[in-house]
């Protein structure tokens, strides 16, 4: 669980990055890497 | 003791590149097909006397045969004899009398370009400088990598430092990067659409992919003969080597016990006992039909089913009694970025084909395989087939249903702008629906390209080469890293059997 927490962290700090540094008419991709966002932990283990 | 040391579930490009590098290795290996065909949607098939490609229509980077046959030992030419395609594209509009192509040469092609947009001619040639070098750094290194975690991506990063650079496209878009080069709108049309090989239009597409039209000026070959030639080239070789290949031999599920794969086992209830089992199928399958939830950890189960497909394709074959007016191996018609864009939500999230004014318009990539090899129809005629996107869920609809009429549509669309009669020479007509290639090929959703490719999707997570969690269960094909398309799943083959002739040493 603690490994988990620590990649959706690790995760959302990419994405926030993204967000940060993307402009608001590409605003679609950052969107669908949020919302993906939550599964990839879980797709780590695949 | 088991029957084999491996057995590999699919006979694509992808699980015999790892089944002929396990026999290499000197295991025993067999190789499970469920068809009477190699190759999977890297195939070839005969209707009336013409040879129509069932999926792929080309290959590029074709450093990974090379790296393959390096392998094995073997001379990949003489294995699979390869004939390069130039033109790489036609771009056609005859409503509009646009029309250009593209040549293999980089230098050609800003020409091509700078004759209707000179702006964006010197803006090719700055695009091919800028990404030349991080195409060679990830061909030569990421493609070959392991990504089962974050270990490896470090460890990615140490041998080749240069990666970095490259490492800001994936948290780019493809329409970011070809807009930040290009202004004119068919010259953005024609760098844009290689984001649907990802299944994603271009917004929403990895800026990785971006190079991928940058890429096929490396070359783009065809194999005489058809598509087929590269799986049966491959089949060769691991035959050559001692290995096995079974036709019709259908596999329900994998013997898992303990979490660790025995074998599998056959529609007929056969069972075939393996040290190792490699599923070159879809991951999802393997996973989720194959394996089954019973031996799966939970946060596995959730991680394999929140993943999502990749755009499935249909394929139209056309057999026509004449030459068609066309002028390269692929032709297609001009989309903007913003159509693509709209395209994926308006229509394909919604089940709806695309309409123009309430009119069918079946956009997609037509390839004349006969321009390349003329043996693959009787004389005087050709062979065309169209590779299109849509939904595989059509709403208010069925596929079986709406075939007929998705085939004339698509006609109609290629009519209208680049061959203005070609209903009248089509001898000979079919279609493989998404429905049809989930049926034929076994591919959930028929996504042929599998699991979709964006960085929620990428590397370490996508399903791993070598299982996490069911141990001596390995993958490959589209599904699994590096991704989609021929040579990919062919570079993604020698992954999987380094990983597991490394873990059998």
């Amino acid at each position: 669980m603690k490994k988990l927490m620590l990649l959706a962290m690790l995760l959302g700090a990419v994405v926030g990055a993204l967000a940060a540094v993307t402009e608001p008419s590409d605003w679609r991709y950052p969107k669908m890497l949020l919302i993906e966002l939550p599964k990839m932990p879980f797709r780590y283990f695949v | 003791m088991p029957d084999y040391d491996v057995v590999v579930i699919g006979g694509g490009a992808g699980g015999l590149s790892a089944a002929a590098l396990c026999q290499k290795a000197g295991m025993k290996t067999l190789v499970l097909e469920q068809s009477d065909r190699i190759g999977g949607c890297c195939s070839t098939f005969e209707a009336e006397g013409f040879h129509f490609d069932v999926g792929a229509s080309v290959v590029e980077v074709t450093e990974s045969f090379e790296e393959l046959f390096r392998r094995l030992g073997l001379s990949r030419e003489k294995y699979i004899p390869l004939v390069p395609v130039d033109p790489i594209y036609d771009y056609c509009d005859i409503t509009r009398g646009v029309r250009f192509a593209y040549p293999t040469d980089v230098e050609e092609t800003a020409k091509v370009i700078s004759e209707f947009s000179p702006e964006d001619g010197k803006a090719f040639l700055k695009f091919a400088r800028d990404f030349t070098p991080k195409i060679k750094g990830l061909v030569g290194n990421f493609f070959y990598a392991p990504c089962q975690g974050f270990l490896d991506i470090i460890k990615l990063v140490i041998k080749y430092p240069g990666i970095m650079e490259a490492l800001p496209m994936f948290f780019t878009t493809h329409q970011k990067i070809v807009r930040k080069y290009f202004k004119n709108d068919d010259v953005l049309a024609s760098m844009a659409f290689q984001s649907f090989y990802a299944g994603l239009p271009p917004d929403l597409c990895a800026g990785l992919y971006a190079i991928v039209g940058l890429l096929e000026h490396e070359g783009i070959y065809y194999p005489p003969g058809g598509m087929i030639g590269i799986p049966r080239g491959i089949q060769r070789a691991l035959e050559d080597l001692g290995g096995e290949v079974q036709f019709g031999k259908r596999v329900v599920k994998i013997l898992v016990e303990k979490r660790t794969a025995k074998g599998v086992e056959l529609w007929d209830g056969t069972q075939i006992t393996a040290g190792n089992v490699i599923g070159a199928i879809n991951a999802k399958k393997v996973y989720m039909e194959m394996i089954g939830r019973e031996h799966l950890p939970w946060h596995v189960w959730r991680g394999i089913d929140s993943m999502k497909l990749s755009m499935p394709c249909p394929m139209i074959y056309l057999g026509i009694d004449y030459e068609p007016p066309l002028r390269a191996h692929h032709t297609l018609t001009l989309t903007s970025p913003q159509v693509m864009n709209d395209y994926w939500s308006d229509y394909y999230l919604k089940g709806k084909l695309y309409t123009v004014d309430g009119r069918p318009e079946i956009m997609g990539l037509v390839s004349w395989a006969s321009k390349v090899d003329p043996g693959l129809a009787p004389e005087g005629k050709h062979v065309l087939t169209h590779m299109g996107l849509a939904p595989y869920n059509l709403a208010g609809d069925d596929w079986d249903r709406h075939k007929e009429r998705y085939i004339d549509e698509a006609i109609a669309t290629v009519e209208r702008y680049m061959i203005p009669d070609l209903s009248d020479h089509v001898v000979y007509r079919d279609m493989a629906t998404p429905k049809d290639l989930e049926r034929m090929l076994l591919h959930p959703g028929g996504a042929v390209y599998g699991i979709q490719t964006d960085l929620s999707h990428m590397a370490m997570f996508r399903p791993s080469n070598k299982s996490k969690s069911i141990k001596n269960l390995y993958l490959a094909g589209a599904s699994t890293h590096p991704g989609g398309g021929v040579c990919t799943v062919v570079a993604g083959g020698i992954i999987t059997a380094t990983l597991l002739t490394r873990d059998n040493a």
